[in-house]
């Protein structure tokens, strides 16, 4: 598909594509943390009103088992760089369940913006109330849960319209907001860290977990009967575990960042897993141990729904000083938990529009608003759910957590399940896996990747059997939103039929001449030539050992004209840049984000792609060709070729390495086009040095030097060549061209053979 | 981010004049004042409008359809002298308008005069840091 195509005649097109920006790791850990980070906020009063107060040992499990399942969003990206759930899960098993997923992470996002709102009214209440107690405001007091659920509608509405307008925040807000978070947190662990010391009791003990210290709430069992749960310690910690787990929601935006994240893009991608893992291990769990332990019983109970407000307030210190850090509090928590329900708009948005280019979805949804261009229909319906979810809920944050968990836990589940599927459906094809794996022969036996998914669907039917409001809210959603899936798609299916491979959208440029600054390149490039989609291993390892921070790669497709084809009639961008090229540059940008590295795409019609190449190279001032092996000539003749091409160049002709690279082997078959120092063999290097020092004996005090013998001789074999000589040399050259040293190409001075 | 062009490329030997895309009443301002701009140096317009593409949405797929906002654009940019009009989807708007301006930019913004520091305002200081002339108009 071209965007923006010019309809004038062209020589040159150059392609562009979305791929031109990659973040670094710590940037993708903020955009990630933004969202995971915000259940700090409402995790800690959630579990430990369902399973009492051993909560922060499980909230702690959780995040060690975190780290788990970020391996597994690790492996997924490692095969696929846009590996979302519906990717993924379509790969290994199918529509069916790839469209259950999807309305199970639809379930997860319109409830992601009901919890955050109504858990930051939460906090703003807390706040009003105790402001109000401590200025001695006897007639200020507000309902909290009534409070949270307007707040969290006002939020949800404002957002609503920022969405329908289209105005969004950069990236670098999401940057900020975490920073400024990471300060709350460094304040709060310091201080609670001074309370805890001047305790004079010390610290509430936390009870370890076991059948006797987990004290399940009222509805923590759900369908489970009181019996069995007490009795079997297994059951009682995966109820727990499954109580706790939305400490881990927000994972997915790890997938979802991928994309963008800058090469060496897997160890960036482990690095930003870690990162997150670690900021989030630390914030989120150490605020429920903080809070058993600084809190007393009772008074805790009355702040499970603002947790870390509630721990601001019995923090040691002048009450106006904590009043203070009170706010700060709630001014971070309102401003993680807002962008929180923003996420969740944009996100369900976006799932929804892909479905619905899929065909999933009937057209009418994606009908753009008329002022604005945006898809309005989807984000009225994803934020009527929304708001109808915070009525029905009424400001209830531990409803709202039960019903969340559903959604979470449902995506982790099917994405490990399809992580797991793959391995033996796609075996090898990934640089990177959940680590323990066995073999036994040829099979290899997935051990940890087998037991953190068999732990992912364990806690998915715990919470299934546990979560009565969660099981019936999520599976009635999920229903729902698989049969209009189903039906659409079948409506579709004509579309859906002809699904193809993923095709990249290209921006055409029409330029009638190429050259560094059109292109947008650094002298001393990279040039690549690309033709076979299935052949780019020559690409692949250029961009490998490419820094691209110092050296520009520049990808071209030579377009074959015909002689006639070639002459003065130009051609349209349309016809320069056909359905094979987007089809080659797609693959060509696909390996570029693998790699994590920006490359420049070009196509030029040409005769002779050989010529075509030099030109190019010499316009854009590249210092490298690399190409694959030809399926039809060697590396030798094709050396030879594109020396005879590069001897067609306008003066001054540069200097050019050709490098041609096998894609068996993986070797490379360099080529010297131009003049460059030559390369000597060993014994020319002894005749060299066996001549110098013989001219060094008869010149004696001259400083002689082996340059020296070297120009004496080269400037005798000039005269020789315009001479009676000139055939007998012509022999002699032809002899050692073809003898000891192998079989030089013509127009080609040098041949070096590298194996990297 | 991601280039949209309504135009083809020009010669790079003029002076670049950049106007960031901010209001339509705004931006005709700020054009009408590039385009006077133009008569006194030799120099090309370029209207640059930024859409920025939040997470987590895949940059190629933005939340305003570009064919409305393309239209739009036109309509404001309309006998105003743009050589060239450039759509960038992007995740910050202000790293991409900044790598996108040649060395030597002159920046044209209009902006409401305000007693607190405007966007356009803010912009213009980031244009000056990274070397950039900056024209700032006022609207009346």
């Amino acid at each position: 598909m071209t965007l923006g195509s010019s309809r004038g005649v062209t020589k040159v097109v150059v392609a562009t594509t979305v791929m031109l920006s990659f973040i670094s790791f710590w940037r993708a850990a903020a955009i990630v943390l933004s969202d995971l980070a915000s259940s700090a906020y409402y995790v800690g009063g959630i579990a430990e009103s369902a399973i009492g107060k051993s909560a922060p040992w499980f909230i702690l499990g959780i995040m060690l088992f975190s780290y788990a399942v970020r391996a597994i969003y690790i492996e997924s990206c490692s095969m696929f760089v846009r590996g979302g759930v519906y990717k993924v899960v379509h790969e290994a098993l199918g529509g069916t369940l790839a469209k259950f997923s999807v309305s199970a992470l639809m379930f997860d996002y319109v409830l992601t913006g009901p919890i955050s709102g109504v858990s930051a009214g939460l906090y703003f209440a807390g706040l009003i109330n105790e402001g109000a107690e401590y200025l001695h405001f006897t007639n200020v007091h507000v309902n909290p849960e009534y409070f949270a659920a307007g707040f969290a509608i006002v939020v949800t509405v404002y957002f609503w319209r920022q969405n329908i307008i289209g105005i969004h925040e950069s990236s670098e807000k999401a940057l900020r907001i975490m920073q400024i978070t990471t300060v709350m947190v460094v304040i709060l662990i310091v201080w609670c860290l001074i309370t805890i010391f001047r305790m004079p009791q010390g610290p509430y003990p936390i009870p370890f977990p076991s059948r006797e210290t987990i004290k399940f709430g009222s509805d923590a069992l759900g369908w489970i009967p009181q019996h069995i749960a007490r009795t079997f310690t297994v059951v009682a910690i995966l109820i727990g575990l499954g109580h706790s787990l939305l400490a881990m929601s927000g994972e997915e935006s790890l997938a979802q960042v991928n994309r963008e994240i800058a090469s060496p893009k897997l160890k960036n991608l482990e690095r930003a897993g870690f990162v997150i893992f670690i900021y989030s291990m630390v914030f989120t769990s150490l605020v429920s141990f903080f809070a058993v332990w600084i809190m007393p019983d009772a008074e805790r109970a009355k702040y499970l729904n603002n947790l870390i407000g509630g721990l601001s307030m019995f923090l040691v210190g002048p009450v106006s000083i904590r009043l203070l850090f009170h706010a700060f509090v709630v001014l971070v928590g309102t401003l993680i938990l807002s962008g929180a329900v923003n996420t969740a708009i944009i996100g369900s948005n976006g799932v929804m529009n892909r479905v619905a280019e899929d065909g999933v979805l009937p057209d009418w949804f994606r009908h753009p608003h008329s002022r604005f261009g945006t898809t309005s229909r989807i984000i009225n319906l994803i934020v009527l759910l929304q708001i109808v979810t915070i009525l029905i809920s009424r400001g209830d944050v531990i409803m709202l957590g039960e019903a969340y968990a559903f959604g979470v836990v449902w995506s982790f589940a099917m994405k490990a399940l399809a992580v797991l599927v793959l391995r033996f459906k796609m075996p090898g094809a990934r640089e990177w896996k959940v680590p323990l794996n066995f073999h036994i022969g040829k099979t290899e036996i997935p051990v940890g990747l087998g037991l953190i998914a068999l732990a992912l669907l364990s806690l998915a039917i715990i919470n299934v059997l546990t979560k009565k409001v969660a099981t019936i809210s999520g599976l009635s959603f999920t229903i729902v939103f698989f049969v209009i899936f189903q039906l659409s798609e079948k409506y579709n299916k004509r579309r859906a039929s002809a699904h193809r491979e993923e095709l990249e959208k290209f921006r055409l440029v029409a330029a009638d001449d190429v050259s560094a600054k059109s292109v947008n390149i650094r002298p001393g490039s990279v040039l690549v030539a690309v033709r076979n989609p299935n052949s780019l291993s020559h690409l692949q390892k250029t961009l490998e050992k490419t820094d691209t921070r110092k050296i520009d790669i520049a990808v071209l497709a030579v377009r074959n004209v015909t002689q006639a084809g070639s002459g003065e009639h130009s051609l349209d961008t349309e016809q320069l840049f056909t359905s094979s090229e987007t089809e080659l540059f797609s693959k060509v940008v696909y390996l570029a984000e693998k790699a994590g590295k920006h490359v420049e795409l070009i196509v030029v019609p040409g005769v002779d792609p050989n010529l075509v190449g030099v030109q190019t190279a010499q316009q854009l001032q590249a210092s490298r060709i690399v190409a694959g092996v030809s399926a039809k000539m060697g590396p030798a003749e094709q050396g030879r070729r594109v020396g005879e091409a590069w001897e067609k160049l306008p003066s001054p002709r540069p200097t050019l390495s050709l490098e041609i690279v096998d894609p068996v082997t993986g070797k490379s078959t360099y080529f010297n086009l131009g003049p460059h120092p030559p390369q000597l063999w060993p014994e020319d290097i002894d005749l060299v040095h066996n001549l110098w020092l013989e001219l060094d004996e008869a010149t004696k005090g001259a400083k002689l030097r082996h340059r020296d013998v070297i120009g004496v001789a080269l400037r005798l074999l000039e005269t020789k060549l315009h001479s009676p000589e000139r055939e007998l040399l012509i022999q002699e050259a032809l002899r050692e061209a073809e003898g000891a040293h192998g079989d030089m190409p013509s127009g080609v001075t040098e041949r070096l053979t590298d194996s990297d | 981010m991601v280039v949209q062009s309504e135009s083809t490329m020009v010669g790079t030997d003029v002076v670049d004049i950049v106007v960031p895309y901010t209001t339509p009443r705004l931006t005709r301002l700020a054009l009408r004042e590039a385009e006077e701009l133009t008569t006194k140096l030799p120099s090309r317009i370029r209207l640059l409008r930024m859409l920025t593409v939040p997470y987590p949405l895949d940059l190629r797929y933005p939340p305003i359809a570009l064919d409305i906002l393309r239209e739009q654009t036109r309509q404001v940019a309309r006998g105003m002298g743009a050589a060239e009009i450039v759509f960038f989807l992007t995740r910050d708007p202000e790293e991409t308008l900044l790598k996108t301006m040649r060395p030597g930019s002159i920046v044209v913004i209009a902006s409401k005069k305000r007693w607190w520091r405007t966007a356009q305002e803010r912009l213009q200081r980031i244009c000056e840091r990274h070397g950039h002339q900056v024209a700032l108009v006022y609207s009346r």
